[in-house]
């Protein structure tokens, strides 16, 4: 763990000490901010919490856009630049590779909803929400984000360069968020199978709304550690090629 | 150090190395010779642990490349053919975190990465960003990251590849030092470097070994015993004859060869000497008879003014093993019996 912990400050700094991390992260909280103030703000007057619950549903949006990014270049972007042999050729586990780059890039997605506690506290001057359902769609962001990054990882495991990564990544994501779409339209009992098994919406909706469902938290949980665990054993295969 | 045994390794159905064996002793410096694609950087890369071999036994030190990854990666420095930097770090940082990755604690890991910057004389842009490096600290930063962690063995991936002449002259300085600490593994295509680092060289192709041996040894092996051998022009009629006859005339002799070409043999050095018009033979013989052929020649009143063995270009050697199939099949045995006395 020591060096999963080791590779995720080195990971870290790498992405504060380049403009394009600032920069991508800049024009993520933008289209938030721009959307929140335009669409959740916008119209008709509502209810503090029922804006409270469009801004979660915005920024969960953001959210797995930027995981998308910043998977795309811990492990593709080193195959790129030649880093990856020096990891793997360190006396440390795949696993623990994998674990640093994830450690890294979740506490940038966790830094970019820290950013966008303005938004909720704009809510909180102008109306009256509670502190659980802030604290509760944000611990559901924070997982949705958490599976996007772990899906994003799995393609960078498995690309040669960064652009394959996100392209990857994406293909595999994109069908995760619009199984709900595709449950309204398909007749019981698989519809019951594919809303149960997409990543948004439902599944947001009881954290957007301030529920803790122990089956949503163990959904994006094991999400999450299924694509690590691919990503991983992704590592290993290669050294078979 | 190193006992590779039957070592195969296939892309999908493509063979790239095997069957390969050889062994390294401790405190060798041993080259890794072969054109490209000749299985030189996928051997190396199994030695490292960055890829597990098909079949066959590659251990490190006593230790297995699949049973024991992480003792065998402890033990190697590793050098890829492009050195693995990251061009934001400080070298100092990058050091570090390569120390520390290998598990050397923060405190000792700084020691280390100076004691590397020491020795591939990097202190003084210890604190420059890689991306600023010309591409010699750059290659000299990879060897630093390779040595940061003391390892006993140290396998480099075409270490002068790219270099200036200048550059080169330092980098063999710099292997020729690491000698006295690690034992050498390194690749490379340019055969000059090889010989003169080197104290044997592996001439693999289509990944195996085609031979083995110092250059010399090489050589000889390959071509017998050629000698250069410069006259003063004969003036008597008959002269150049009675010349060619005295060599041939001489025990082991098998060849002589009048080089009517001036940039041939040794005669181009005598251009604009004042001497006019040099003979230039080169005698090729089944042993050293420089002295034999000395002898006669003086006997037969002939001005010698030279008598040397070719310096035939390691180039030659290496064309000839690694593109004459019938020369390298014939040498495979020889170099399986050169490594096995040699372990």
């Amino acid at each position: 763990m020591k060096s999963a912990l080791l590779l995720a400050r080195r990971e870290l700094s790498s992405y504060l000490s380049s403009f394009l991390g600032f920069i991508v992260l800049g024009a993520v909280l933008l289209a938030e901010g721009i959307y929140f103030n335009a669409v959740d703000l916008g119209g008709a007057p509502r209810l503090s919490s029922e804006v409270l619950k469009s801004f979660f549903y915005t920024v969960s949006g953001g959210t797995m856009m930027l995981a998308l990014v910043l998977a795309m270049r811990p492990i593709a972007g080193e195959r790129e630049n030649g880093t990856l042999v020096l990891l793997n050729t360190a006396p440390i586990r795949d696993t623990e590779i994998v674990a640093g780059k994830f450690l890294a890039a979740l506490s940038l997605l966790a830094l970019h909803l820290v950013l966008t506690v303005h938004m909720p506290l704009l809510i909180a001057v102008n109306g009256k929400i509670t502190l659980g359902q802030v604290l509760v769609g944000y611990l559901g962001v924070l997982l949705l984000g958490a599976s996007a990054l772990a899906i994003g990882l799995f393609g960078s495991a498995l690309a040669k360069n960064q652009v394959i990564a996100v392209v990857i990544g994406a293909v595999i994501l994109a069908p995760f968020v619009f199984l709900w779409a595709v449950a309204r339209v398909t007749d019981p009992p698989l519809n019951a199978f594919l809303s149960a098994a997409a990543i948004h919406h439902e599944r947001q909706r009881a954290f957007e709304i301030g529920v803790l469902k122990l089956e949503n938290v163990v959904y994006y949980v094991g999400v999450t550690y299924f694509f690590l665990l691919a990503a991983t054993k992704t590592l290993e295969a290669r050294r078979w090629r | 150090m190193i006992e590779i045994t039957e070592l195969y390794k296939y892309y999908g159905e493509r063979k790239a190395v095997g069957p390969l064996s050889f062994s390294i002793a401790e405190g060798e410096i041993v080259g890794l010779l072969g054109l490209n694609g000749a299985g030189k950087t996928t051997t190396l890369r199994i030695l490292a642990c960055d890829l597990l071999p098909s079949s066959g036994s590659v251990r490190v030190d006593g230790r297995d490349v699949v049973d024991e990854p992480h003792e065998v990666r402890q033990r190697i420095g590793y050098l890829p053919d492009r050195p693995p930097l990251y061009d934001e770090m400080t070298v100092h940082d990058y050091l570090v975190f390569a120390a520390r990755l290998r598990g050397i604690g923060a405190k000792e890991a700084s020691s280390r990465a100076s004691e590397a910057e020491e020795l591939t004389q990097l202190t003084g842009v210890k604190d420059d960003p890689i991306q600023t490096l010309s591409h010699g600290y750059k290659q000299r930063a990879g060897i630093a990251q390779a040595i940061v962690h003391r390892p006993r063995l140290l396998v480099l991936d075409e270490p002068i590849s790219g270099l200036d002449p200048v550059q080169i002259v330092e980098m063999r300085n710099l292997l020729r030092s690491l000698k006295e600490r690690h034992t050498i593994l390194l690749s490379s295509h340019i055969l000059s470097e090889i010989s003169e680092t080197c104290d044997r060289i592996l001439v693999i192709q289509d990944g195996r070994i085609a031979a083995s041996g110092t250059e010399g040894e090489l050589s000889k092996r390959l071509t017998g015993s050629t000698i250069d051998v410069i006259v003063k022009p004969v003036t008597e009629k008959g002269g150049d004859v009675l010349v060619e006859a005295t060599m041939r005339a001489v025990m082991g002799v098998t060849g002589v060869e009048r080089l009517e070409d001036e940039s041939e043999g040794a005669a181009w050095s005598y251009r604009g000497s004042g001497v006019p018009g040099v003979w230039s033979y080169r005698v090729t013989a089944d042993e050293d008879v420089r002295s034999s052929l000395i002898h006669a020649l003086v006997h037969a009143s002939v001005p010698v003014l030279e008598v040397k063995r070719s310096a035939r270009e390691l180039e030659t050697v290496f064309l000839e093993l690694s593109t004459t199939k019938v020369k390298a099949s014939a040498g495979r045995s020889g170099s399986a019996r050169a490594s096995k006395e040699k372990a």
